[in-house]
């Protein structure tokens, strides 16, 4: 589990998260969500002790993250980064890099580290990309890599950075997948996200951050109740219930625009 | 197929592969034997396999022995550590800078050496353990200054390739000036500028032997350090590696390699650059075959390139450096159109 405790965060004396009392508990896939510059990456990489802490505090199961070395940290969260291309590693060995945490002298992976990569590998379907090139793969393929990673990490925690960016929708729904998969297998995985009918729709815990504060954290249920989005976003949302009983929302630009007719509000 | 099957299959694939790249390095040692052997051998006076061993063995004549330890084996020992030290330190900057195009002539880090070598036999003309230190201070320094000025700024990877040039013409300029002011004789200056091994000293060449040995032996030590570094900061931290700290670790021993190669075989081009990228078509960028090779595809290469300088025109002999260049200048421009092609494509 990890919790932040009335956070200020940013770069140099630059303030850009604010008072923020926030955390991702197990079990749950807890969506951050918000307008461009809201702050959300700053939220994340402060997690992961990537900004300077200007004030509160953030914890790492129960114990304050500056009390846990790089490594120990490195074994209880994971981060899956933009899908971009960075080194020109196999699929195999880059997935082996998630052990890098538990290397010890002299510093080699074991057999063990080996079976893991195989494992991780094996349970995101990707076994046949294992010794394809990180670049050659598409969007989707790379993102399933770096996941593979993370689970080869083995930790409580998975922090994952607009996962969804460039992958198409049946990629991005995939993933959705994958990660409420995992949420249900008892990790913490914390993802930021941009297309809110997905988060409402698979999350746990919805984040919203609206110019660097925390605008609401809540259920999806609480946040459409409070009309949280329809402020920050300036959005009409609506929900209506499909013709398979399936739930779908709607957004509109601008507030209070009434409601959609193509859909039976509840 | 069961899952323990499968597990059986892709180990098999694994051993298979290892055992690929593992033969490119034993044909590469191969190789690096022959060219060792042959660069030995031949030159003006041709010393045979037989004569050499008689030599090794303590007889033999007088004459092949003083060519063979006092010319011929100090000059081709001065190629493969130069060599293989350049190239080494170019897998290492590539790797750290995450830039293709990196290598350390090409972003000043040669002529940073290069400048602190006069600067050092102008002041201290006879201390010859001195210069493999200089050397290095020199390399770091202009190591971290394009660093930091990559860093500052966000520099493109075309970019840094920019500044590197400026930073190459003012340190050579600043060499120049040295020169020109020193007593130094002009061919010794000219030698120096193109890289060769004419007239490699012992003295020069144990100290800095003994440093590109430690730190090549460190670099391969800490290679998965350095693969993980390769995979971007943020990804780096968040394995739990200590980025900044290692970074300046391996700027330092890129700085080892490269100053004590330039600190007696001058500002030999291209070696840093051309290794790493062969051997990534070869081996892959693993860095635990990525690093041997390069280090025996260096020594080799700048082996043979000198071998060459010798011979091909004798009795005249070309500065390796020369040689390094007409093979090295072409293969950096293809890499450049093929880098811009790739980002434009981005």
């Amino acid at each position: 589990m990890i919790s932040c405790e009335h956070l200020s965060a940013g770069y140099g004396r630059k303030r850009i998260i604010q008072d923020i009392t926030w955390k991702a508990e197990p079990g749950r896939l807890t969506v951050i969500i918000g307008p461009n510059g809201s702050g959300k990456s700053t939220l994340l990489k402060s997690l992961m002790g990537q900004t300077k802490i200007l004030d509160g505090q953030i914890f790492l199961e129960k114990r304050s993250l500056l009390q846990w070395s790089p490594r120990e940290t490195a074994m209880r969260m994971a981060y899956v980064p933009q899908s971009r291309s960075e080194g020109n590693l196999t699929v195999a060995r880059m997935v082996l890099h998630g052990r890098f945490p538990y290397l010890s002298y002299p510093r080699h992976y074991t057999g063990e580290d080996y079976d893991k990569v195989d494992w991780a590998l094996e349970k995101m379907g990707i076994p046949g990309l294992k010794n394809r090139l990180i670049p050659e793969l598409s969007g989707g393929e790379r993102q399933k890599a770096y996941l593979a990673m993370a689970l080869t990490q083995d930790t409580p925690v998975i922090l994952l950075d607009e996962p969804a960016t460039y992958l198409d929708i049946s990629w991005q729904l995939e993933l959705m997948e994958i990660l409420a998969g995992l949420a249900a297998e008892g990790k913490a995985v914390v993802a930021i996200l941009h297309d809110l009918g997905q988060s409402l729709k698979f999350a746990d815990r919805l984040t919203v951050m609206d110019q660097g504060a925390l605008a609401a954290f809540g259920t999806p249920d609480e946040i459409l109740r409070d009309q949280v989005l329809e402020k920050v976003f300036g959005l009409t949302v609506g929900r209506g219930v499909g013709g398979r009983g399936e739930i779908h929302y709607w957004f509109e630009r601008g507030a209070g625009r009434g409601k959609n007719p193509l859909y039976q509000s509840p | 197929m069961s899952l323990t099957d499968l597990k059986r299959k892709t180990g098999a694939e694994d051993r298979q592969d290892l055992g690929r790249r593992g033969q490119v390095i034993i044909w590469l040692f191969l190789l690096f034997l022959l060219s060792f052997l042959l660069s030995a051998a031949v030159g003006s006076v041709t010393i045979s396999l037989s004569d050499m061993a008689a030599v090794l063995a303590g007889e033999g004549q007088p004459m092949h022995r003083n060519i063979l330890f006092h010319i011929r084996l100090p000059r081709t020992a001065a190629c493969a550590l130069a060599g293989g030290g350049l190239a080494v330190a170019g897998a290492v900057i590539q790797n750290v800078l995450q830039n293709p195009l990196a290598g350390p002539n090409i972003i000043g880090v040669n002529a940073g050496a290069g400048l602190a070598v006069v600067v050092c036999s102008y002041c201290f003309p006879t201390s010859f353990g001195l210069m493999p230190a200089a050397a290095f201070l020199g390399a770091l320094s202009a190591m971290l200054f394009i660093y930091g000025l990559a860093k500052k700024t966000g520099a493109s990877k075309v970019t840094l390739v920019l500044a590197g040039v400026s930073v190459n013409s003012l340190l050579n300029a600043a060499s120049d000036m040295v020169h020109t002011f020193g007593n130094d004789t002009l061919t010794s200056t000219y030698s120096f500028r193109l890289g060769g091994f004419g007239g490699v000293s012992v003295q020069v060449l144990i100290p800095a032997g003994i440093l590109i040995g430690i730190a090549f032996l460190l670099v391969c030590l800490f290679s998965n350090e350095l693969e993980v570094l390769s995979m971007g900061e943020e990804m780096a931290s968040s394995l739990g590696l200590n980025t900044r700290a290692f970074r300046f670790l391996f700027l330092v021993l890129a700085a080892v390699l490269a100053g004590a190669s330039v600190s007696f075989a001058g500002l030999l081009g291209f070696v840093g650059l051309i290794a790493p990228h062969i051997a990534r078509r070869l081996v892959g960028e693993e860095c635990r075959y990525l690093l041997p090779f390069c280090a025996l595809f260096g020594a080799c290469f700048v082996m043979v390139c000198d071998l060459a300088a010798r011979t091909l025109w004798s009795p005249y002999e070309i500065p390796t450096g020369i040689l390094l260049s007409f093979v090295g200048a072409p293969f950096f421009l293809s890499l450049l159109f093929r880098q811009r092609r790739r980002s434009r494509h981005d």
